[in-house]
C-alpha cells in the first residue's frame, strides 16, 4: 500500500472506449490503491437506446432507465453506468455484465457482493468521473473550471470565514479557480461520508490550493487544522477544462488492498462444499440402489 | 455434573465485575480504555478481571470441567467484554475459541484432558488453520515412517508469543492432504516461536502476535488432531462453529459505539447537530435497527449449530459476511453526527475507537469473500431444491428463536459445509401463513406485509436466478455476479430471521419495546432498501419511536441489542418486581 506521502496520486486517467487499453488504471490501482478515470458522453452515450446488450448491462437498474421520459437523460443514465461499470470491471478483472450495481443505505454506490472496492461517480455537462479505491470509501466531483462562480454568493454558502478571507489574498483572476477546488472538495468530502450535502458546507474547511493540482489540509471552521483520521483529499484539473476533486478515506491500519475478484474466491471452500454434495448423492444413490435391489428381491 | 447458572446470570455476573463503563473509577471505564487504547495497551487490569470471572472456563465443556454449555453464551459474555474493548475480547478469549473448537472435536481423550488443564490453569491456545491463498507463509509436513516432519512458518497470527498450546495445519508435501496438529508449547523446538512487531500486521493493534517457525522438526507422537490427511475437514467445521461468534462480539463494540454518539448528542454534542436533528435521529434509529438484524441473524446462526448442524453452514457464513458489514456501515454512518464535535473528549474518542475496532475485526475483506465463496456453489441447489412454502408454516425454525432456552451439545460430525436445504430462508417462501401465526403488528401491519411481501417476491427472483444455473460448477460463479447472488442471499437470510424473532423469540426478550412492531417494520425496510426494493422508506413516528427507546436504555444503562442488557453494576431505575425490564418509551421522557 502507497504511504501517505503529501502528494497527489496518479492523475486522471482518460478513457474513450471499450477497445483500449487499460494500463494507466491498472498502475493506479496497484500503486496508490485508488484511482480517478473519466469519460465524456460522446464517447459513452450509446447511440442504441433499445440495445438488448445495453439493457443486459444495466441489469437490475434496466427498470429505473426505461422509466427515464427523455431521451437525453437515458443517454446520460447509460453512459455513467456503461463508464462505471467497465471501469469497475477492469479493476475487478471481470466483465461489466457480471456487475450489479446497487446503493448501501447512505446512498454510496458500489458492486454488489464487492464490497471491498469503493467507488464514486460524478458528472457535470460533457464529462462524468469515476473514482475507485480499496482504501476505504472515496468521493469525487467534477465541476467545468471555465464556470463562472466567485463573486456571485456561492462563497458566502461555501466557504468558512477563514476561507473567504484566504481567498481575499489571491491574485483576482485566480479567486474563481480557488472557489471551485474548495467547492468539489467539500463535495467530494460529503460524498465519501456518504451522506451528500449533509455536512453544511461552512463547518468545515480546506487549505486554499494555489495550484491547480494540490493536496488540501482538512481545517475546522477557525482556519486551525482539523483531525482528518488519515484522509487523503487532492485536485486536479482535466486537460479538457474541468476540475476534479476526491476525497479518499484511509485503510484500516495495515491491511491489505485486494486483488482481482478472480482471486478473491477460495478455492478450497467451493471444492470443499461440492464435494460434501457429491458425498450427499453417492450416499443418495446407494441407498436407493439398495432399496431398489431389495425390492427387486421381494418381487423375485 | 455441577449445574451451572443460566446464562443470564453469568452475563450479570460478568457484567458487575467488568463495571458501569460511564463510571471513570472503573478499570475498564470507557475512559480508562480509551486512555489504554492511546497508549496503544489493552486496558490495565483488563485481563486479571476476566481471570477473576473465569471466562477462560467458560470454553471449557462441562464434562471436561469447564462451563460451556452454548455457543450462545459464549457470544454474550464475548459481547460484554467487547462493549469495553474488542482487542481485550479477542486476546483474552476469541483466539483461544477456534483451537479450543479443534481439540474438543477432534482430540482424543487424552488431548482433550490436556486441552482443558491449559484452559481451565488460565493459559491461553493460538491457532494457525489455514493460509491464505496467496502469501509465502505455510507449514509443510513431509510423512515419513516415523511420522511427520515439519518446515515452514505459520502466517502471524494472534497469541502465538504467548500461548501453551498451538494448533497448526500442516500441508502434507506428497498431496496426501494436510494434518492438524495439536502443538504443546513445551514439545516445540528451541526458536520455533517468534513474536512479530504488531503496529504492521491488519487488525491487531494492541495485541501479541507472532508466528512459529519449523526446519524439519519431527512431530512427537500423539500430537495429530483426528485422521492425519483430513486436517482441513476438521478445521472448515471448527470455523463454521467459531466463525459467527465474530459478529456476536462485533455487536457489542457497535453497541458501545452508539451508546457513544447518543452521550455525545444528549450532552449538546458541540457544533455537530444535536440529537433534535432529522438527520441524527434517522441515523441513529438505523444504526440500532442495523445492530437488531445482526441480531437476529447470529441468534439464528449460534442457536442452528447446535439444533440444525447440517444447514448452519449456509447461515454462518451469511451471518459473518452480511453482520459485519451492516454494523460497519451503520457505525460510520454516525460520523458526521459527531463531526464537529469536541474531538478530545470520552464520548467522541470512544466512539472512533469502536469504529476504528469493527474495522479491524474479522473478517475483513478476505473473509468476506471466503463466506460468500461458500454460499455461490450452495445457491443453483437450494433454488432447486428448497425456498418453497413448508409444512407446518416453518415451525421446525422454531427453536432457532427461543432465546434463553438450553441447547443440545454441539456435534462437529453432525455439521456439514454444504445444506440440503434451507429452512430459514424458507419462511419468506409463505409470508402468509408465517404473519397469521405471528403477532399482530397493528397499526403497521400493512407495512409488515407489504415489505413482507417484496421480500417474498425477491427471494422468488433469486431462485428463478440461480434455477438458471448449473449445479455442482463453481466455474461459472466464481465472479461478481455469484457473488451480488450470494449477497442478496445474505439479506433475505436475515429477513427470515427478523421474522422469526418477531414470530417466536420477541416476547423471550423481557423487552416491551421488541414486541412492539416499530423496530420488525424498519429493520424490513433497511433490508428491503439494501436490496434496492421500493416503499423501504423509513415511517417518522418509527423513527421517534426508535430513537426514543435508545435514548431510553441509554439513560438506563443497558445493552442496545435484542437482550437490553444492563451494563455493569447499575441497578437501572430500581424496578418494582414484575415490571418488564424495559420501560416504554413514553415511561421515561417520551420523545426526543
Amino acid at each position: 500500500m502507497a504511504a501517505r506521502s503529501g502528494l497527489a496520486g496518479p492523475p486522471p486517467v482518460r478513457v474513450s472506449g471499450f477497445e483500449e487499453a487499460w494500463d494507466g488504471l491498472d498502475t493506479g490501482l496497484r500503486d496508490s490503491d485508488y484511482v480517478l478515470a473519466y469519460g465524456f458522453l460522446a464517447d459513452w452515450a450509446p447511440r442504441d437506446l433499445a440495445c438488448p446488450e445495453l439493457i443486459r448491462l444495466l441489469g437490475t437498474e434496466a427498470e429505473r432507465f426505461e422509466q427515464l421520459s427523455h431521451d437525453e437523460s437515458k443517454r446520460r443514465f447509460a453512459a455513467s453506468r456503461v463508464l462505471l461499470k467497465r471501469v469497475a470491471a477492469a479493476a475487478l478483472g471481470a466483465h461489466p455484465g457480471q456487475l450489479e450495481l446497487a446503493r448501501n443505505p447512505n446512498g454510496r454506490p458500489y458492486i454488489r457482493g464487492c464490497g471491498q472496492l469503493e467507488m464514486s461517480l460524478s458528472h457535470t455537462a460533457e464529462v462524468m468521473v469515476v473514482g475507485l479505491s480499496r482504501r476505504g470509501a472515496i468521493g469525487v466531483d467534477v465541476e467545468s473550471a471555465k464556470r463562472s462562480v466567485y463573486g456571485r454568493g456561492l462563497e458566502d454558502d461555501v466557504c468558512t470565514q477563514h476561507e473567504r478571507d484566504a481567498l481575499e489574498w489571491l491574485p483576482e483572476e485566480d479567486r474563481n479557480a480557488a472557489v471551485i477546488r474548495l467547492w468539489t472538495l467539500k463535495e467530494a468530502y460529503s460524498k465519501a461520508l456518504g451522506h451528500g450535502l449533509r455536512l453544511p458546507f461552512h463547518s468545515f474547511g480546506f487549505t486554499t490550493p494555489l495550484a491547480a493540482t494540490g493536496v488540501p489540509r482538512l481545517l475546522r471552521v477557525d482556519g486551525s487544522p482539523g483531525n482528518d483520521a488519515g484522509w487523503q483529499f487532492e485536485t486536479h484539473p482535466l486537460p479538457e477544462g474541468y476540475t476534479v476533486s476526491v476525497a479518499v478515506e484511509p485503510a484500516p491500519a495495515g491491511s491489505r488492498p485486494q486483488a482481482h475478484a478472480g482471486a478473491l474466491i477460495d478455492g478450497r471452500v467451493t471444492s470443499a462444499v461440492l464435494g460434501c454434495y457429491l458425498k450427499d448423492e453417492a450416499k443418495a444413490n446407494a441407498a436407493a440402489q439398495a432399496t431398489a435391489a431389495e425390492g427387486a428381491r421381494g418381487q423375485g | 455434573m455441577m449445574r451451572l447458572p443460566p446464562t443470564e446470570d453469568r452475563v450479570a455476573a460478568l457484567e458487575r465485575l467488568l463495571g458501569d463503563p460511564r463510571d471513570r473509577t472503573k478499570p475498564l471505564s470507557n475512559a480508562a480504555v480509551l486512555a489504554a487504547d492511546r497508549r496503544g495497551e489493552l486496558p490495565l487490569g483488563g485481563e486479571p478481571t476476566l481471570a477473576a470471572y473465569g471466562l477462560h472456563e467458560e470454553f471449557v465443556p462441562s464434562e471436561l470441567g469447564g462451563r460451556l454449555t452454548g455457543l450462545d453464551a459464549v457470544a454474550r459474555l464475548l459481547r460484554a467484554v467487547c462493549r469495553r474493548d474488542s482487542a481485550l475480547g479477542r486476546g483474552y478469549g476469541a483466539a483461544s475459541v477456534l483451537p479450543a473448537l479443534c481439540g474438543w472435536h477432534y482430540g482424543d481423550e487424552e488431548q482433550r484432558r490436556a486441552l482443558a488443564g491449559v484452559l481451565r490453569e488460565g493459559g491461553r491456545l493460538a491457532a494457525a488453520p489455514r493460509e491464505a491463498p496467496t502469501g509465502g507463509a505455510g507449514v509443510r509436513a513431509t510423512p515419513g515412517p516415523d511420522g511427520l516432519t515439519l518446515d515452514g512458518r505459520t502466517s502471524a497470527r494472534l497469541n502465538i508469543p504467548r500461548a501453551d498450546a498451538y494448533v497448526v495445519l500442516a500441508q502434507h508435501t506428497d498431496g496426501s492432504g494436510d494434518t492438524l496438529l495439536l502443538l504443546p508449547r513445551d514439545v516445540l523446538p528451541a526458536g520455533c516461536v517468534r513474536e512479530v512487531p504488531g503496529q504492521d500486521l491488519p487488525a491487531m493493534r494492541r495485541l501479541p502476535v507472532g508466528e512459529l517457525h519449523f526446519d524439519g522438526w519431527p512431530v512427537p507422537p500423539g500430537r495429530v488432531l483426528g485422521t492425519a490427511g483430513q486436517g482441513s475437514a476438521a478445521v472448515v467445521r471448527a470455523q463454521q462453529m467459531a466463525r459467527p461468534l465474530v459478529p456476536a462480539m462485533a455487536i457489542g463494540s457497535a453497541d458501545t459505539a452508539l451508546r457513544s454518539v447518543v452521550c455525545v448528542t444528549l450532552a449538546g454534542g458541540g457544533a455537530g447537530p444535536a440529537l433534535s436533528s432529522r438527520y441524527a435521529q434517522e441515523v441513529i434509529a438505523s444504526a440500532f435497527v442495523d445492530l437488531l438484524i445482526a441480531d437476529c441473524l447470529t441468534l439464528a446462526t449460534l442457536r442452528s449449530l447446535h439444533l440444525l448442524p447440517d444447514r448452519s453452514s449456509l447461515w454462518s457464513a451469511a451471518s459473518t459476511y452480511l453482520g459485519h458489514r451492516l454494523l460497519q456501515q451503520s457505525t460510520g454512518d454516525l460520523l458526521p453526527v459527531l463531526a464537529h464535535a469536541r474531538h478530545d473528549g470520552v464520548g467522541y474518542g470512544t466512539f472512533r475507537k469502536h469504529l476504528i475496532d469493527l474495522s479491524e475485526l474479522p473478517p475483513g475483506p478476505t473473509g468476506a469473500a471466503a463466506a460468500l465463496s461458500s454460499l455461490v456453489p450452495q445457491l443453483a441447489t437450494l433454488a432447486r431444491r428448497s425456498w418453497t412454502p413448508r409444512a407446518g408454516g416453518g415451525d421446525e425454525v422454531a427453536e432457532l428463536f427461543h432465546l434463553h432456552d438450553p441447547l443440545p451439545p454441539l456435534d462437529a460430525e453432525r455439521l456439514k459445509v454444504a445444506a440440503a436445504d434451507d429452512p430459514l430462508t424458507s419462511l419468506l417462501a409463505d409470508p402468509d401463513a408465517l404473519l397469521a401465526a405471528a403477532p399482530d403488528p397493528g397499526p403497521h401491519a400493512e407495512a409488515v406485509r407489504a415489505r413482507t411481501a417484496a421480500l417474498s417476491g425477491h427471494l422468488r427472483e433469486l431462485a428463478a436466478e440461480c434455477r438458471e444455473l448449473p449445479e455442482r460448477d463453481p466455474s461459472v460463479l466464481a465472479n461478481p455476479r455469484g457473488y451480488a447472488l450470494a449477497e442478496r442471499y445474505t439479506l433475505l437470510a436475515a429477513a427470515a430471521a427478523c421474522l422469526g424473532v418477531w414470530r417466536h423469540g420477541v416476547t423471550r426478550t423481557g423487552c416491551p419495546f421488541l414486541t412492539e412492531p416499530a423496530w420488525l417494520t424498519a429493520a424490513l425496510g433497511r433490508i428491503c432498501l439494501r436490496l434496492g426494493l421500493p416503499g423501504a422508506e423509513p415511517g417518522g413516528e418509527d423513527t421517534d419511536a426508535l430513537v426514543a427507546h435508545v435514548v431510553a436504555r441509554y439513560h438506563q444503562g443497558r445493552s442496545l441489542d435484542l437482550y437490553g442488557t444492563v451494563l455493569g453494576d447499575v441497578t437501572p431505575n430500581a424496578e418494582v418486581p414484575g415490571q418488564p425490564p424495559v420501560p416504554q418509551p413514553q415511561e421515561v421522557g417520551g420523545r426526543v
